[in-house]
């Protein structure tokens, strides 16, 4: 009955990796620590801000929150233009830029939920119209848009196709959510981490090395979520040629009886 | 430490926690939804051959 379909689920392996198992498993656990080492410095080790007070612990969490987030979709973007150049359109491409965008929109949704919370008692609102968030929001909505598109059924051509598209639309903000603090007056400051033109940096000592460790430790987390999202999606399109299949069979045997 | 800080933290630690949660529990359904599907009745179907 249905022989042909196991055959076919035999040949290729269920728990095809693409990524080393033991890495993955090392990355997962760096990033534990890594973030349970944040956690500590920020909350109790390192001083409160001359400015800010103990507000400032928040930007240790806020900014990797944002970094991960571009970095996500810029992964979105390049796997896009891999899928819809037809030299390197793979299936492969179209999964991770949708692994990718959706946990760059969890990332987004913390980004804009930590500046909120940080934004209350420093600025005196959850929320204000600010070109940065404004276009953070719009940033949100338009990849929750594009995992919607992702969902709308076709051929695994036509499919891919539209979801690269989408994606490399949606990316389009990316740029306008960096350049607005200097392309609109903006409530938000402009990056002080690192100014690329007088090559200074604005935070020291426990500080700087805390916010550090925060980059480095949701960035591997992101890697460890984003491989993970990939390998699920590969098993969805796997059981989902499977019961397409099933059904192919059932109809065939439909017509036979 | 001021409670908007904690919220923050808070925020950030169960939205992150409970994707991954969500994110192992799929793969592990999926995966034995796959596996069952292998070693059911069709299987021994296809391995008596055809």
């Amino acid at each position: 009955m249905t022989t042909t379909v196991v055959h076919e689920l035999r040949a290729t392996p269920v728990a095809k990796r693409p990524f080393g198992a033991r890495a993955l498993r090392v990355t997962g656990a760096l990033s534990l620590v890594g973030i349970a080492a944040t956690i500590w410095l920020g909350l109790w080790v390192t001083p409160p801000d001359a400015f800010m007070g103990n507000q400032v612990r928040l930007l240790y969490i806020h900014p990797p929150m944002a970094w991960v987030a571009f970095l996500a979709y810029g992964i979105s973007f390049l796997s896009s233009l891999a899928y819809l150049w037809r030299r390197t359109r793979a299936t492969a491409w179209d999964r991770l830029a949708g692994a990718a965008a959706e946990v760059g929109v969890v990332f987004t949704g913390l980004t804009l939920v930590t500046g909120s919370i940080w934004g209350r008692p420093t600025w005196g609102t959850w929320w204000t119209w600010d070109p940065l968030l404004t276009t953070t929001a719009l940033l949100f909505v338009l990849y929750l848009g594009y995992l919607a598109i992702r969902h709308i059924p076709g051929t695994d051509e036509t499919r891919g196709k539209r979801n690269a598209i989408a994606a490399v639309v949606a990316f389009i903000d990316v740029p306008v959510v960096y350049f607005s603090v200097y392309l609109w007056q903006s409530l938000h400051q402009t990056p002080s981490i690192l100014n690329l033109t007088t090559r200074k940096t604005t935070i020291h000592g426990s500080m700087a090395w805390t916010l550090l460790l925060g980059f480095c430790s949701f960035t591997m987390a992101f890697f460890w979520l984003l491989v993970e999202r990939y390998r699920l999606a590969g098993l969805e399109a796997r059981e989902e040629s499977f019961g397409l299949q099933a059904a192919l069979e059932e109809r065939r045997l439909e017509g036979r009886t | 430490m001021t409670s908007y800080v904690l919220a923050g933290y808070g925020v950030v630690l169960a939205s992150l926690a409970a994707y991954a949660i969500s994110l192992v529990i799929r793969l592990r359904s999926s995966r034995q939804r796959l596996g069952s599907g292998l070693s059911s009745s069709d299987v021994d179907e296809g391995g008596s051959g055809s």
